[in-house]
C-alpha cells in the first residue's frame, strides 16, 4: 500500500477515535461515580446533533458557537434527569443490585422517549448540512476542515477532562469516589454534588460529540444507538471506571475499526467492533489497562 | 447500665441511646456513651458486637433509627457525612480503605477536602510526613502498593488531614504485625498529646485498656460495662471473657 493511503487510514481512524474517546469518557464518568450505565447516552448525541442542525439551518448559528450552547443544553438535561430521577432512586434503592436494574430500565425508557420524541417532532427524515467542507492536504492526505476541527475539539476536551481529573481537587474527589464511595464520604467529599457534577459533565460531553458528528454525518432520530454501543465497547476496552483507559480505548477502537474496514468492507464494521469486545471480555475482562491507571 | 447524669463534665461527643440498623438487621440497642474532650476513650468488644455500626453512625454513613448523637453540644442526626467532617469528626475506617489508585500524596490531599482543612493543606501534610517518615519516602507510590502497616499509617494520616477535633479509629491494629501494633498505639498517644480527642474501637482489649482513659464494653449491641481502662483490666468479667485469664 502506498504511504498516502496508509496516512489517510490512520488520520480517519484518529478522527473517529477522538470522538469515540469523547463519548466513552462521558459514559464512563457517570458509570464510575454512580455505577449507573447510561443506555440513553447515544440519544444525547442525537439531540446534540439535532440542536446544532436546527440552530444552523433555521437561525444561521455557527456550529462553533453551538458547541458551547449544546454542551450547556445537554448538561442542563443531565441536571434535570439526575436531580428528578436518579438522586431519589439512589436514596430509595435498598441495594446496589436493585439500583442497577432499576436504572437500566429508566435509561432504556429515556432512550426510547428521546428518540421517538425526536422522530415525532422532526420526522425520521435523514438530515444534514454542510459546514467547513473545504479540503486541504497534509502530507498529500486530503482532509476536510470540519473533520480536523472535530478531531481537535475532541482531543482538547479529552485532555482538559484528563487534567481536571488528575490535577484539581474536584478531579481527585471524583477519582476517590470511583475507587471507594464510603471512604470518600469519610474524608468530607459531598457525594451528591459529585454525582450531579459527573452526570452533567458526562451528558455535556455526549451532546458535544453530537454537535461535532453533525458536521459530517447524517442526522436521524435513531442515530444514537450505535454510539451507545461503541461507548460500551470502549469503556470495557479501557476498564470500567478507568477514565484514562477510555481515552486511550477510544483512539484504539477508532484506529482498529478504520484499519479493519479499509482492509475488508464497511459492512463488517459492527462485526469487527463486537469481535474486539468479545475478545477483550475473554482475554482481559478488566480492560487493557486493568484498574490500575485511574 | 444507665447513662450517667453527671452534669458537670463537658463532653465533646455525647451518644444518647442510639439504635443502628444494617439494612434490616439491628446492630445496636440503646447505646449511650460519652467522650470527654482531650481524652482517649475506647469502645471494646468482640467481633459482631456492633462497634463498627456505631462508628459509621457517628460519621453519618449509617443512619440512627433512634436516639441522638451530640457533638460539641449540637445534634448531628440530620447532617451528611461531609458536613460532619467539616465540623471536626474524622473516622479512620476498619480495613483502612486507602484509595488504591491514588498516590500517597493524593490520598493525603483528598483527606483535606473540607473547606477549612484545605487552607492549611501543605502545613498539615508536612506534619503528617514528620509523624510517618515512611510515607514521605513513598509519596509518589500508589496506595495499593503499600504494606498493611504503611496503609494504616496512610489511613491515619488521611484522617488527620481534615484537622479533626475528634479522631475515631476503627480497629487500627487489625491484621498488623505485633511490632506495628505497638507503633500504632504509640502514634495514637502522640496524636492525643497534640490535643486531638481519640475514640478508639478495638478487639485488642488488653492493649486498648492500657491506653484508654475511659472504656466502654459493648456486647451483642448493648453497652455492658463502663470504667477506667486500668480498672476494667482488673474486672473479673473482662479477664475471663476478653483477656483469657
Amino acid at each position: 500500500m502506498e504511504l498516502t493511503r496508509i496516512l489517510q487510514i490512520l488520520s480517519a481512524g484518529l478522527i473517529i477515535g477522538g470522538i469515540y474517546a469523547l463519548i466513552a469518557v462521558g459514559l464512563n464518568l457517570i458509570y464510575g461515580t454512580m455505577r449507573l450505565l447510561n443506555i440513553a447516552h447515544g440519544e444525547l448525541i442525537m439531540l446534540g446533533a439535532y440542536v446544532t442542525y436546527w440552530l444552523y439551518t433555521l437561525y444561521g448559528v455557527s456550529p462553533l458557537i453551538s458547541m458551547i450552547l449544546v454542551s450547556a443544553f445537554s448538561a442542563l438535561i443531565g441536571l434535570i434527569v439526575c436531580w428528578s430521577i436518579f438522586l431519589p432512586i439512589i436514596k430509595t434503592s435498598k441495594s446496589a443490585a436493585v439500583l442497577e436494574s432499576n436504572s437500566l430500565l429508566i435509561f432504556f425508557g429515556l432512550s426510547v422517549i428521546f428518540s421517538n420524541l425526536a422522530s415525532l417532532l422532526w420526522t425520521a427524515d435523514i438530515r444534514g448540512y454542510s459546514y467547513m467542507t473545504k479540503v486541504f492536504y497534509i502530507l498529500g492526505v486530503p482532509l476536510m476542515h470540519n473533520r480536523l476541527l472535530a478531531f481537535l475539539v475532541a482531543v482538547v476536551v479529552c485532555i482538559l477532562s484528563y487534567l481536571l481529573l488528575q490535577k484539581t481537587m474536584l478531579g481527585k474527589a471524583i477519582r476517590a469516589l470511583i475507587q471507594d464511595r464510603e471512604a470518600s464520604q469519610l474524608v468530607g467529599i459531598n457525594a451528591r454534588f459529585i454525582y450531579i457534577f459527573s452526570f452533567c459533565l458526562g451528558f455535556a460531553m455526549a451532546g458535544l460529540a453530537g454537535c461535532l458528528l453533525s458536521m459530517f454525518y447524517e442526522i436521524t432520530p435513531f442515530m444514537g444507538l450505535p454510539y451507545t454501543i461503541v461507548a460500551f465497547i470502549v469503556i470495557v476496552l479501557g476498564g470500567l471506571g478507568n477514565i484514562f483507559g477510555s481515552l486511550m480505548g477510544g483512539f484504539l477502537l477508532g484506529l482498529l475499526e478504520t484499519i479493519g474496514v479499509s482492509l475488508t468492507s464497511p459492512g463488517l464494521r459492527p462485526i469487527l467492533s463486537y469481535s474486539i469486545f468479545i475478545l477483550i471480555i475473554l482475554v482481559r475482562p478488566k480492560g487493557i489497562f486493568g484498574r490500575g491507571v485511574y | 447500665m444507665k447513662p450517667n447524669t453527671d452534669k458537670e463534665e463537658k463532653y465533646l461527643l455525647d451518644v444518647r441511646a442510639i439504635s443502628v440498623f444494617y439494612e434490616a438487621i439491628q446492630a445496636t440497642w440503646d447505646v449511650w456513651f460519652t467522650v470527654r474532650e482531650g481524652s482517649v476513650t475506647a469502645l471494646v468488644g468482640s467481633n459482631g458486637a456492633g462497634k463498627t455500626a456505631i462508628m459509621k453512625s457517628i460519621s453519618g454513613i449509617l443512619p440512627t433509627s433512634e436516639g441522638s448523637i451530640l457533638f460539641m453540644d449540637q445534634v448531628l442526626d440530620r447532617l451528611a457525612p461531609h458536613e460532619r467532617v467539616e465540623r471536626g469528626i474524622s473516622l479512620v475506617p476498619e480495613g483502612r480503605k486507602v484509595f488504591p489508585y491514588l498516590t500517597v500524596q493524593e490520598n493525603l490531599e483528598i483527606g483535606a477536602y473540607s473547606r477549612k482543612a484545605r487552607k492549611r493543606l501543605n502545613q498539615t501534610m508536612a506534619e503528617i510526613f514528620e509523624l510517618f517518615p515512611p510515607l514521605a519516602a513513598r509519596r509518589k507510590q500508589l496506595g495499593v502498593s503499600l504494606s498493611g502497616g504503611e496503609q494504616q499509617m496512610l489511613a491515619i494520616g488521611r484522617g488527620l488531614m481534615s484537622m479533626p477535633s475528634l479522631l475515631m479509629l476503627d480497629e487500627p491494629s487489625l491484621g498488623l504485625a505485633p511490632i506495628m501494633v505497638k507503633l500504632v498505639f504509640e502514634i495514637i498517644e502522640k496524636i492525643n498529646a497534640e490535643g486531638v480527642t481519640i475514640l478508639l474501637v478495638e478487639q485488642n482489649v488488653r492493649q486498648t485498656l492500657q491506653h484508654a482513659e475511659t472504656a466502654y464494653v459493648l456486647e451483642t449491641g448493648r453497652i455492658k460495662l463502663k470504667g477506667k481502662g486500668s480498672e476494667l483490666l482488673e474486672n473479673p468479667h473482662i479477664k475471663k471473657a476478653y483477656l483469657g485469664l
